[in-house]
């Protein structure tokens, strides 16, 4: 027994799936994400960046062109004028320091130098201007004419070209870049998506797994928890087996010594019974059968006090009467349940032949007698047996029935009584109560920890008082010891599982917490008050429904 | 009249009935046999015989009684009528009570429930002679 509930412990209680082979590690496939995500963003913010300078240089590129038409007019102004007077000259010097602001910003920009064909261009441009407006500022208008305005024009022309083509590839360039960063970001969103797809389906596999297996530890363990109360039972049940043994021992000892008598009472008495007529006179005879037939109406047994009490009286009655022999007649008498108006056998008792006369009597109503001893003996068994069959059984089919609590209780009496009568008197107050829907195998489990933990507590012997009785619509079960009692601080815990007082060995600490579950399953009450000399549980069922 | 007496102590009534019978049909009328249901009740039976002068020769007792066990009885009768043989007749056979029987009362022999008549003869009849 104790190794099954070994091996029990032993198996795993959770079988957790086995993990899906071949897949990413979750962790380091997160981090791998979160890097190309980072990258993937650094990129596009440099690619918009890119988009941003090429539109930059584009819109300077747009106000080069514009200085470059406005210095054209500025020249063609002066050379109509013939002259620079103070407003073309500050708008000159307006023109140049915008110029030159554009200029730089360019020149910042381009670091690929792009724009190095412009600006020799450019430089050739302005120089041409430049020599004009000095020629016109000195007033020699022929010199300016002379130049050929047209060559700067052509100049001019030249590089406005220049400039738009400059100005084209930038679109043209930050369109691309533009498509690029847009690719990129379509890509991140769409990896992103991927990542965290994966990533929540096998977070949800895994949280499914995780409830699997919960579930199956749920249903193990309760199975388990099924099977700890099977095997409390069971492991109980073992400490009882030989005192058990020993109340069958009892009256099959009584049985065995019975059937030896009756086989031994019928030889001696078909040996000696054709002698009757001679060795005893009609009015003994009928004295003899008279006696026979008092003893087959069977007297209920004595005692053994009240049976000497009995000897004693007839020894005296016998001895008045100057009959011999007169104890062991006496004997044989009560032995034969003969022990009231003996006067119709007194011709028989007083006979020289009343000993071997009642004993021949005795023989003859021995097979009678003994049958009764029997019939007690195996009633006795059966009560016995009856208890282990109640006490042992497990109802698999965890459906409520009608029960009857008295019963469950007297159940465990039967199976206790060699226990309890060593030393402890048992009082029952029991009163009229109606079935109550349960669990009747495991309502006896409860009897059976409240019983013995108070046959444990009386150890040097005391009262075991059980009170049944009709309560609020229920039934209300006290068992009382006046045995040591239990401390305050251990009453708060006595009903956890795994708490024990008892020494090692001797208590598997599920006791009565399997009861309060027990009692809990039926909508029940448990309760205790305790102080030394007075222990009560007490258990309150209700009438229970389907 | 006998003059000697054989004690059955025993808490089950139908065993003391069946044990006497057996004991008497065994040994015949030349013994007085008494009975009686706890160790208690067997020490008034032995005051009585002793009150009438009837000496006894041998007690089987139970071990698993009420009150008093029957290690713990006999070693009490022991003490008191050494030369008493004591038997014990047991369904459930406690090795250290056995053992404790023997030390402190001598015990002659642990007969096991359910017995036979043989037990009996064996045990009492030897221990008579």
């Amino acid at each position: 027994m104790l190794n099954q509930a070994k091996s029990l412990f032993k198996t795993p209680l959770i079988h957790i799936p086995d993990k899906p082979k071949k897949r990413l590690p979750t962790w380091p496939t997160l981090l791998a994400a979160i890097v190309a995500a980072v990258v993937s963003s650094a990129s596009i913010y440099t690619l918009n960046q890119v988009a941003e300078t090429s539109n930059r240089s584009r819109l300077l590129l747009a106000q080069v062109k514009e200085q470059l038409s406005r210095l054209n007019s500025l020249e063609w102004e002066g050379i109509s004028k013939g002259r620079i007077d103070e407003n073309l000259a500050e708008e000159l010097a307006e023109h140049e320091e915008d110029s030159d602001a554009i200029f730089s910003e360019l020149r910042e920009i381009d670091q690929e130098q792009n724009l190095e064909a412009f600006f020799i261009l450019y430089a050739e441009y302005e120089a041409a201007v430049d020599e004009a407006l000095e020629f016109i500022e000195q007033g020699q208008i022929e010199q300016v004419l002379a130049i050929d305005a047209v060559a700067i024009d052509e100049l001019y022309d030249e590089v406005y070209a220049e400039v738009t083509v400059l100005e084209q590839r930038y679109v043209a360039q930050r369109q691309r870049i533009r498509t690029l960063a847009d690719f990129g970001t379509a890509f991140l969103l769409l990896f992103a998506a991927v990542v965290t797809g994966t990533l929540s389906q096998r977070f949800s596999d895994r949280l499914w797994h995780k409830n699997q297996a919960l579930e199956t530890a749920l249903d193990e363990l309760q199975q388990t928890q099924a099977q700890l109360i099977q095997q409390e039972k069971l492991a109980s049940l073992g400490q009882l087996v030989a005192g058990v043994a020993h109340e069958i021992n009892n009256p099959l000892g009584a049985i065995k010594a019975s059937a030896d008598n009756t086989h031994k009472a019928l030889q001696e008495a078909l040996a000696e019974l054709p002698s009757l007529n001679q060795r005893l006179t009609p009015e003994e005879q009928s004295s003899f059968f008279g006696l026979i037939t008092q003893a087959l109406d069977g007297k209920s047994s004595v005692t053994s006090q009240e049976g000497r009490t009995l000897k004693r009286r007839i020894v005296a009655q016998l001895k008045e009467h100057d009959i011999e022999d007169a104890r062991s007649l006496a004997d044989l008498l009560i032995d034969m349940g003969v022990y009231e108006s003996l006067e119709p056998f007194f011709p028989l008792l007083k006979s020289h032949e009343s000993e071997w006369a009642v004993q021949l009597a005795y023989n003859l109503a021995c097979p009678f007698l003994n049958s009764q001893l029997i019939i007690g003996a195996v009633d006795r068994s059966s009560k016995i047996v009856f208890a282990l069959k109640n006490y042992a059984r497990f109802d698999q089919s965890n459906k409520k029935q009608l029960t009857m609590v008295t019963e469950g209780v007297e159940t465990v009496l039967e199976i206790y009584n060699n226990q309890l009568k060593r030393n402890i008197d048992v009082v029952r107050e029991y009163q009229d109560i109606p079935e109550i829907l349960g669990y009747p195998d495991e309502l006896i489990q409860v009897w059976t920890n409240l019983i013995h933990n108070a046959i444990q507590a009386m150890e040097s012997g005391g009262t075991l008082t059980l009170t049944i009785r009709e309560q609020d619509q229920g039934v209300e079960v006290t068992v009382t010891d006046t045995g040591t009692g239990i401390p305050t601080e251990v009453q708060e815990r006595i009903f956890d599982a795994f708490f024990t007082t008892k020494p090692s060995g001797q208590g598997s600490g599920l006791g009565l917490y399997i009861s309060r579950k027990i009692i809990d399953k039926h909508e029940g009450r448990m309760g205790l008050e305790s102080q030394p000399g007075h222990t009560q549980f007490k258990v309150w069922l209700p009438m229970g429904s389907l | 009249m006998s003059e000697t007496a054989i004690l059955c102590v025993d808490d089950e009534v139908s065993v003391l009935k069946v044990l006497k019978e057996q004991l008497k049909r065994l040994f015949g009328n030349q013994y007085v046999y008494e009975v009686a249901q706890s160790a208690d009740e067997a020490w008034l039976v032995i005051d009585e015989l002793e009150q009438d002068e009837i000496k006894i020769l041998i007690i089987v007792s139970d071990w698993l009684m009420p009150d008093v066990k029957g290690d713990e009885f006999l070693a009490q009768v022991h003490q008191r009528f050494p030369e008493i043989v004591t038997v014990m007749l047991t369904g459930q056979a406690d090795e250290s009570a056995i053992e404790r029987a023997k030390q402190q009362a001598n015990l002659y022999a642990c007969i096991n429930k359910p017995w036979t008549e043989e037990d009996l003869r064996n045990v009492v009849g030897v221990a008579l002679n």
